[in-house]
């Protein structure tokens, strides 16, 4: 580990608990911040001032054909393949079931050949069945949101510019249903790439190609509208700006955080250390004041474009509305940011508010402290796995069961409602589904989620064990724990790695998990559409391609667009 | 909890690495993993510094074995018959990277820590034993990332093993497994 990621001891006494941070409720309340993987990518694609080639484009007047577009990063070239086709209504969905799609999508390693392009235009479009090489490092697709994405082309079509306010309500052309990276299908493995200077950081390939989609996405409406119209309207760059990419996701990506403990400790103590240093800060700068204060109303702005169907969370996002106005008079007009420790008095605001206001503030605090805080941006990959530790004593393992485990000892993991689902590997899809362990078959097949029944069930065989049984005598006898006894070492050394709850309890809403998750990306807009699925907006507020390669004397005398100031943005003419 | 090939999760996760390893550095692990599975675990004998298997040994005595080894317990690890002889030098290298070790058979070291892996493929008729040596080494070992190449015959059995542990579709989980709706326009 870099010395960078080894905390000071301050910062560490600071931080915020994992049995505070590590709990589904408070995870599935957060939000972006400036050290999400979308935001890395754009300050790296920025530093390097990237511009971004059309290569080809070949599309009929209804925007089905094919599209080519590169970039070079680290002095490689990296490629985005389009294809885009018409689909029935009827076959629009976003699940992973479908088999069709309105667009597919590639990331190529390296400039594809024509040879390559027709290989993959035979492939790409059907996806998971395709066939696929190791010059492929990112598979995807989406479908068009028709009523915007028809919308905007009429607009435009007939020379004017869409209405801010659908697209506000939308805030995407095209929504991805699936983003898929390491190997999958055939594509090239993460280690491929892992060495890479300019994809450092979790999931750079992917957060690259969404963002060069949406860069498609744009060129795509006005293609249309310039051949219905030649003389359409250009879409502006403020609509283009905040028009992002929809993302609609499902359960196959919240067993992640599980499988991936040392990956989930890292993100999670990278953003509590970013916390910690900034609630340290004994006082904040004219700028950091008036960066507050901007903020702090921008935020206003934009829960008040943030409306989803779903009641519950409605409620919610009002509750947050009404919240983050009273946060928004103490910043603006009582000043707080004026005193000493300014930014933990800030984080302060939030006791006894939502667990919402409370994460709004973490990304608030972090959004205006960059210069201290986004070194640690380095620390959020991981390239060691869980280990067993064979030599360590059943003493030692008991010690960290009452520790960093000492969590399930509130968990009801016997009761039926405390073990109600099950997580499961689907035949038809080989996704992770979950299901009710007493209303459907398939229990015996059950995948290593329970990890607090597993936990309890360790702690009571341990129980009538000797202490000085080392962890390997233990496992010749009962081999069953390994899995588990491993876990349970891991979090002696990386404590914010296990999700402290029981995951197959009745109660358990894989959502909260989902929404963790994205937010690291750099998710917002969430939109759930159940408890297990829900839409979102990647790169809403991006900077355009253009504007990736400004130089830094327009930025700072505001004479262009900050490529680094889209946390929670607004459509400005809303 | 068992996978599809009936191996505990826990044990399978450090397969996987291992073969994952194993099969980048050329080694023949994938067809040794299948015979692997298929043999009852040994009876462990514990001798001074020496853990003796008495029977074929299996995957998970390998991984056993490690344990031991890792432990500092024993020195050397016999055995008559190994069912996957170079999954025991990827198993080693994925899960005790700090130790350096020797694989013998019949008085002959077919494998060190830091050396070449040679053909093993004797070792299941000759004898075998993995020692390690007094002053365990790091190592620093590059894996070389790229496709894993696999006859069709393996790949089909390691897919019939990995549905062993899918659960078939039903109206309630196409309804209602991943949460969403059937078709989304918006």
């Amino acid at each position: 580990m870099a010395e960078l990621c080894k905390p000071a001891v301050a910062e560490i006494a600071r931080r915020r608990p994992p049995e505070m941070v590590m709990r589904l409720a408070r995870m599935g309340a957060f939000f972006p911040t400036r050290l999400s993987f979308m935001r890395t990518l754009i300050r790296r694609l920025a530093a390097a001032k990237t511009t971004i080639t059309r290569r080809h484009w070949e599309m009929d007047e209804n925007g089905y054909g094919r599209a080519v577009f590169s970039l070079k990063l680290g002095g490689r070239d990296y490629t985005l393949v389009a294809f885009s086709n018409a689909l029935d209504p009827d076959m629009r969905t976003d699940r992973v079931i479908a088999e069709a799609w309105d667009a597919a999508f590639v990331l190529f390693d390296g400039l594809p050949t024509d040879a390559d392009l027709d290989r993959l235009q035979a492939n790409a479009p059907k996806q998971e069945a395709g066939r696929f090489s190791d010059n492929e490092l990112v598979l995807s697709r989406a479908n068009k949101s028709l009523r915007l994405f028809a919308h905007v082309v009429d607009a435009l079509a007939a020379g004017k510019q869409p209405d801010a306010h659908q697209i506000a309500q939308t805030g995407y052309l095209m929504r991805t249903t699936a983003v898929y990276g390491n190997g999958k299908f055939g594509i090239s493995d993460r280690s491929k790439i892992a060495h890479r200077p300019e994809l450092q950081g979790p999931f750079q390939a992917e957060m690259l190609t969404v963002y060069l989609i949406r860069h498609f996405t744009h060129e795509l409406v006005q293609h249309i509208a310039v051949a219905r119209n030649p003389k359409a309207a250009k879409l502006s760059p403020a609509n283009r700006r905040y028009l992002g990419i929809g993302n609609s996701t499902g359960l196959g990506m919240a067993p992640f955080l599980v499988t991936h403990p040392v990956l989930l400790n890292n993100w999670m103590l990278v953003r509590e250390t970013a916390l910690s240093r900034v609630r340290g800060l004994k006082i904040a700068s004219k700028a950091q004041q008036t960066r507050l204060k901007v903020l702090a109303t921008r935020v206003v702005q934009h829960i008040a474009q943030w409306s989803v169907a779903d009641d519950a969370y409605t409620q919610r996002i009002n509750k947050l509305q009404q919240e983050w106005r009273e946060i928004a008079k103490s910043i603006c007009d009582d000043n707080i940011a004026a005193g000493a420790y300014p930014f933990d008095r800030i984080y302060q605001l939030g006791a006894n508010r939502s667990l919402d206001c409370q994460e709004l503030l973490v990304g608030l605090l972090l959004e205006v402290c960059g210069p201290i805080i986004d070194d640690l941006e380095d620390c959020m990959d991981s390239s060691v796995d869980a280990r067993l530790n064979p030599s360590a004593t059943l003493g030692m393992v008991k010690q960290t069961l009452n520790t960093e485990f000492r969590w399930v000892d509130g968990c009801d993991v016997t009761s039926e409602k405390g073990q109600a689902q099950f997580w499961y590997e689907s035949e038809e899809k080989l996704e992770p589904r979950l299901g009710l362990r007493y209303e459907e078959p398939g229990a015996d097949k059950e995948r290593p989620l329970d990890i607090a029944r597993q936990a309890v069930q360790l702690k009571q065989v341990l129980a009538d064990l000797p202490d000085d049984m080392l962890v390997a005598t233990f496992l010749l006898q009962q081999p069953e724990y390994r899995y588990i006894v491993r876990r349970v070492q891991t979090a002696a050394w990386a404590p914010y790695g296990e999700i402290q709850d029981n995951l197959i309890d009745q109660d358990c809403l894989p959502i909260d998990m989902l929404r963790c998750k994205l937010s690291f990306f750099g998710a917002a807009k969430f939109d759930p559409k159940s408890d297990k699925w829900t839409r979102i907006t990647l790169y809403a507020g991006a900077p355009l391609p253009e504007e990736l390669g400004q130089n830094d004397a327009d930025i700072s005398n505001n004479a262009q667009v900050d490529p680094d100031d889209w946390w929670l943005p607004v459509l400005e003419e809303a | 909890m068992l996978t599809g090939s009936g191996i505990d999760v826990g044990a399978a996760d450090d397969l996987a690495r291992a073969g994952a390893l194993g099969a980048a550095l050329g080694l023949p692990v994938c067809d040794e993993m299948l015979r692997g599975l298929s043999c009852k675990r040994p009876e462990a004998v514990f001798e001074d510094d020496r853990l003796i298997w008495r029977g074929r040994v299996d995957l998970t005595a390998i991984i056993s074995s490690i344990d031991f080894l890792q432990a500092g317990q024993v020195q050397t690890v016999q055995a008559n018959l190994v069912a996957a002889p170079h999954m025991v030098a990827a198993l080693a290298i994925t899960l005790a990277p700090e130790l350096s070790f020797a694989i013998v058979a019949g008085g002959k070291i077919l494998m060190t820590q830091d050396g070449a892996i040679q053909d093993m493929g004797q070792l299941g008729t000759e004898g075998f034993a993995i020692s390690v040596s007094a002053a365990p080494a790091p190592l620093d070992r590059p894996l070389t990332p790229g496709p894993i190449h696999l006859e069709t015959q393996i790949w089909d059995k390691i897919m019939r093993l990995a549905a062993k542990s899918y659960v078939a579709a039903s109206e309630a989980s196409r309804a209602s497994g991943a949460g969403a709706g059937l078709t989304d326009n918006d």
